[in-house]
């Protein structure tokens, strides 16, 4: 980066974090603190809900995800289109009718209040873990950008986004988002340009080799449940995933129950059932295109480059046992500086083999010569597996000299070819963009956070001013089961004249006397904040996979079983309370034990999660005393398809 | 076909400016017509733009196998 860059870089940052405090400047209530203006166009909704979830991490992570994997993770996206598609049926007529902040406050109408707080309590769990992965986001860029160490760049944006989140809100985060988002897509597009033009064979060409390497595996449909990524897996395991993660998680949730109407929300949603696949097949393809760029041009040994030099010159010597069993006695007496050395030495001289065999592969493929292009691509093949031997060995050098650096560095590859290739002032611009989305989709992960715990613990647990005579109210009827109506408006027996009907949560809500609960809102953004930090910094480190993927695997042990409650309800409504819970308590724990012990593609826990919630709840029903509902109080809408 | 005229009795007018307990008021009804329709212009109806998305990720899958297949 040159001056110009750092000058766009930090005009960037400064506009939009302006922009953000200028237009949420003067929110004082808890509605919409954590809701946002409930005035949004489906666009918006649209944009926002894609930030959510395509955030930077998706657009740093997902690149590298291609260009190690090829187009295969796409299929873990194969089942948005039928899950929001179901969401926009059955789950947002419900959160809209009955007026729900957050997602579990609709459970605890449906149940009863401990089923709420566990499902609150697992969201918490699972996004409080996950929390520290988007906190890597924004520190790779600072880190690769400025060389600084990971651990300082986490923690600085850890302050950053604390702030920016308590300072903002939830509407800071979706004004500033759609801006992030087209800087971020002009980017991409740009790279894109760039990487066709500097490619040196046409874009069919590079299709073939990147097919021939195995990059375009899009699609398969192989039944190998030990394979990450096909067809099955994308189309069962990852529409419960998508099912929990777009209905059922406060992040999500509270995007799109801020629109004006159900129209515009569902609208929202569809733009992304529309748009989903096709990006992140952009994306990856984009992804594999950096592979067939590399191989005709210098890359580097590892692509988090900081992590190398700091070993570079090392004279440390590493214990054997951090070793390749199958490797040379003589690594026992090399310092790991000289190891490293040596390993890019080779790696280098294996790298321009290889760019060689391809150019003789791109003359033969020129001249229609078929022998020529199969001798290269086999030539090609042997220095590609040299390579990544040495990738490998260089990795586990790094490893056991650091037990904290991770020894993949594929989210570093998309922003490394960013500062090397794209021209001056974009790279600021992209910088900037990367940056401010991280930190956007950070405040997003901390609000929903915060909201959870504000209103579906902190409110029951500390009742204030606005909500006690909320509480007074639930504790009237006597039914076996009652369901948990502190904050929510309870269902009418018969229309009730304007003046003894409760006061509706939004009013609640939004009366000024709702500022000790902004307040407490702000301090949970900087307690989740904070453990968010020391999750990214003492314990994410050992977990070894990029951040897309590590995103997921986190989710999909909490997922099914959140989703598993919210189907019960939707859809079993003989099903009480305390079944439902004790089946999710059941659920989870076995979901936990089978991740310990088996070793399958992560997205079928969110099937196995969910269908084992639900079962059980079926089962322990006729244990427990029939569900009494009043007459008028019916959750489900009256015809889905409207 | 024009549909003959009914025999039933036209509800009387509503004097005091609200709509009779039970019925849906203007507003919701203009509230309900508003979020039944998209207000697309070709995909007007839920169901009709839920087929139609479905249908495009139906391409969107064939695309992809035949991407796998033709370069591998």
């Amino acid at each position: 980066m040159n001056l110009a860059d750092y000058l766009v870089l930090f005009a960037s940052i400064g506009a939009i974090a302006l922009y953000g405090i200028l237009r949420t400047r003067g929110k004082k209530n808890l509605h919409d603190y954590l809701r946002g203006q409930k005035k949004q166009s489906w666009f918006l909704i649209g944009l926002s809900v894609m930030a959510t979830q395509a955030s930077a991490i998706t657009f740093l992570s997902t690149p590298g995800q291609g260009y190690d994997g090829g187009l295969s993770f796409v299929q873990n996206y194969f089942a948005v289109p039928l899950a929001l598609i179901i969401i926009s049926i059955f789950f947002l007529p419900l959160y809209r009718k009955l007026n729900v902040y957050t997602a579990y406050e609709f459970l605890g109408t449906r149940f009863d209040k401990k089923t709420r707080l566990l499902a609150a309590a697992l969201f918490l769990l699972q996004r409080g873990l996950g929390a520290g992965y988007t906190l890597y986001a924004p520190a790779i860029v600072l880190s690769t950008v400025f060389g600084w160490s990971l651990q300082l760049t986490i923690l600085l944006s850890g302050i950053v986004v604390i702030a920016y989140t308590v300072v903002g809100g939830s509407d800071a985060v979706t004004h500033t988002q759609k801006y992030q988002l087209a800087i971020i897509f002009a980017g991409m597009i740009a790279a894109f340009v760039i990487l066709l033009h500097n490619i040196p064979c046409s874009f069919t060409d590079s299709l073939a080799l990147a097919g021939h390497f195995g990059k375009l595996n899009a699609v398969s449909f192989s039944l190998n449940p030990d394979k990450r990524y096909t067809f099955w897996t994308g189309m069962l395991g990852g529409l419960f995933l998508m099912l929990s993660y777009f209905g059922a998680d406060q992040s999500q949730v509270q995007r799109y129950i801020s629109g004006d109407n159900l129209r515009e929300s569902r609208l929202g949603l569809m733009f992304n059932a529309l748009l989903k696949i096709p990006m992140q097949f952009g994306i990856l393809l984009l992804g594999v295109l950096l592979f067939v760029f590399y191989l005709f041009h210098p890359v580097p040994m590892f692509f988090n480059k900081n992590a190398m030099e700091a070993h570079f010159n090392s004279t440390r010597m590493l214990p054997h046992d951090a070793f390749r069993p199958d490797w040379d006695q003589s690594f026992d007496t090399h310092s790991e500086g000289e190891l490293l050395r040596e390993q890019k030495a080779y790696f280098e001289n294996e790298h321009q083999n290889l760019s060689e065999a391809l150019n003789a592969w791109r003359l033969g493929r020129q001249q229609g010569n078929a022998n020529v292009q199969h001798e290269s691509l086999k030539k090609a093949d042997a220095s590609l597996m040299n390579e990544q031997d040495f990738r490998m060995n260089d990795a586990i050098i790094l490893r056991a000299a650091d037990g904290h650096e991770s020894a993949n560095d594929n989210d570093y590859v998309f922003i490394t070819f960013i500062l090397d290739n794209l021209p001056h002032g974009l790279i600021g611009l992209l910088v900037a963009a990367f940056f401010c989305a991280a930190l956007s989709s950070k405040a997003a992960e901390l609000n929903a956070l915060a909201s959870t715990t504000t209103v579906d613990l902190y409110l029951h647990l500390f009742p204030t001013v606005q909500n006690r005579a909320a509480t007074v109210r639930e504790r009237l009827p006597s039914m076996p089961e009652q369901p948990d109506r502190s904050l929510t408006v309870a269902a009418p027996m018969t229309p009730p004249a304007p003046s003894s009907r409760p006061p509706t949560q939004d009013s609640e809500l939004s009366t000024q006397d709702s500022r000790p609960s902004v307040r407490a809102a702000k301090l949970f953004t900087i307690l989740w904040g904070i453990i968010a930090l020391l999750f990214a910094l003492f314990l994410l480190p050992h977990f070894g996979e990029n951040l897309i993927q590590a995103t997921n695997i986190v989710g999909s042990l909490f997922y099914g079983v959140i989703l598993g409650l919210f189907l019960i309800a939707f859809f079993f409504k003989f099903i009480t309370g305390t079944p439902a819970f004790l089946a999710a308590v059941v659920a989870q724990a076995l979901v936990i034990t089978l991740f310990a012990t088996l070793n399958i593609s992560y997205l079928w826990y969110n099937l196995l999660g969910c269908l084992a919630c639900i079962t059980l709840a079926i089962v322990l029903q006729p244990l427990f005393p029939p569900r009494q509902q009043p007459p008028g109080f019916d959750v489900l809408p009256p015809s889905p398809l409207k | 076909m024009p549909t003959p005229p009914s025999n039933e009795p036209i509800p009387a007018p509503i004097s005091n400016g609200r709509p009779p307990i039970g019925n849906p008021s203007p507003i919701e009804n203009r509230k309900s017509e508003i979020e039944n329709s998209t207000g697309l212009p070709f995909l007007s109806t839920w169901p009709r733009l839920y087929a139609f998305i479905l249908l495009f990720f139906a391409a969107c899958v064939l695309a992809l196998a035949w991407l796998t297949r033709a370069f591998s």
